[in-house]
């Protein structure tokens, strides 16, 4: 099965991380599809150390850090019949594989799988757990993604660069009718790198794309009580972090959406099964 | 018998490992418990260092009714994404009831900094002692946005 498999990296100014993971994906042989690297503008050598030392590793340069538009790029090119979407600092524990591939055989269902994205390798999985569940989300740092649903959604919505992704991908797939399930036995190991991360960054992304995706998807029903509870956090968590960056992020979020007129309200239920935390921008700061 | 230590699982099951070697290094041989949603249940239940796992339905909010546990514990984990825990009222509310020794945040979802008991009713208290009045400037802030 992972013959079919392309994987797709998203990588900025993370040499030695995206090193480690190549080394890691590279150790099971060649058992991929292909891998492909989408470089966003690193400027610390990323592009030339893939090429140097890991010749059969396609790398593309999107042109500037584009955040998830790069790795639509990658998911463009990818030949494969799934694509493994992966992190620079993410790779898939294969030893933990072996059920999601045999489920993937058979079971045709599904067009997203969100493997359990995890610090460090897991444990044995117990026999007896089902291997693919239907749930209602998808991580980008380990995930697959089938061929069908990225020609008809293109991958994530450019416009949002990082963090809430997808949110947004999973609202889309799910108006679109695609199935999506995870995979807890099947583990992605996810080192969270300390480099090229920051608070201030993800507070503002995430805050600005989860009121974006109240804006364009939240239920007709409750869309304007969501909106509500929405700025109500993001009034207090301003006063209690002493920032202006969620009030920024929401005039952001505002323009965006006055600027796409993006609006596909989901179902109460659907929205609900997707869990979307809406607290979850604001616990980033103080 | 050591009594056992309650993490609540206030972020993705993949920031909780380091909470978990954090409080197995802190606590060694103390049984380890973990408070989470049903639906999550199955990733968390191959981790060895994980002794209980015990089923929390989550509100529409998150964490809004209390947190049950039979058990006395040594001490209450919440492991927050942050420095302070500032965001995370509702969870510290609903592990407000236990019966433990001690109380203790993760920042970071890493490092273990313990708090008494007042500074963990403050903390949750002026969190939501707030929020009516920020809820009413929010919906005056909402009404001035059109949504068509």
């Amino acid at each position: 099965m992972l013959r079919q498999v392309s994987v797709c990296i998203l990588s900025c100014n993370r040499r030695e991380d995206l090193r480690i993971t190549l080394r890691g994906l590279a150790s099971a042989g060649s058992i991929w599809r292909e891998i492909i690297v989408a470089d966003n503008a690193s400027t610390d050598g990323t592009r030339e150390m893939v090429r140097d030392e890991f010749p059969d590793v396609l790398v593309i340069d999107t042109g500037g850090n584009l955040g998830v538009a790069g790795l639509n790029q990658a998911y463009r090119a990818a030949a494969g019949g799934w694509i493994l979407s992966l992190d620079d600092d993410s790779c898939p524990d294969l030893d933990s594989w072996a059920p999601l591939c045999a489920s993937l055989a058979v079971d045709t269902r599904f067009a997203a799988i969100t493997c359990s994205v995890r610090s460090k390798p897991a444990g044995c999985t117990p026999a007896s757990q089902a291997a693919l569940v239907p749930y209602n989300g998808f991580h980008q740092a380990g995930g697959l993604l089938r061929r069908d649903l990225i020609n008809r959604l293109g991958g994530f919505d450019g416009d949002l660069f990082l963090w809430g992704v997808e949110l947004h991908l999973t609202a889309r797939a799910m108006l679109a009718g695609f199935p999506m399930a995870r995979c807890d036995s099947a583990v992605v190991v996810h080192r969270r790198t300390p480099f090229n991360r920051s608070s201030r960054r993800h507070a503002r992304f995430y805050c600005r794309n989860l009121f974006l995706l109240v804006l364009r998807h939240g239920p007709e029903a409750v869309r304007r009580e969501l909106i509500d509870t929405f700025l109500s956090r993001v009034l207090l968590y301003s006063a209690l972090h002493r920032t202006t960056i969620y009030i920024r992020a929401v005039r952001e979020a505002s323009r965006l959406y006055r600027h796409t007129r993006l609006r596909a309200p989901l179902r109460s239920e659907q929205f609900s099964a997707m869990h979307p935390d809406l607290r979850a921008p604001f616990s980033y700061l103080g | 018998m050591k009594l056992p230590v309650l993490i609540v699982r206030s972020v993705s099951v993949e920031m909780l490992t380091a909470v978990l070697d954090a409080c197995a290094a802190r606590w060694p041989g103390h049984p380890i418990l973990v408070v989470t949603n049903p639906a999550r249940g199955s990733e968390l239940r191959a981790d060895p260092r994980i002794d209980e796992i015990i089923a929390y339905t989550m509100g529409a909010v998150g964490f809004s009714a209390p947190i049950g546990c039979p058990h006395a514990l040594e001490s209450v984990v919440v492991p927050v994404a942050n420095y302070s825990g500032s965001g995370y009222a509702n969870v510290m509310r609903a592990a407000r009831n236990l019966h433990t020794r001690s109380w203790f945040i993760a920042s970071h979802a890493r490092q273990l900094r313990e708090l008494n008991e007042r500074q963990w009713t403050r903390r949750w208290r002026t969190e939501l002692m707030l929020e009516p009045l920020a809820r009413s400037l929010g919906r005056l802030w909402s009404a001035s946005i059109r949504l068509d």
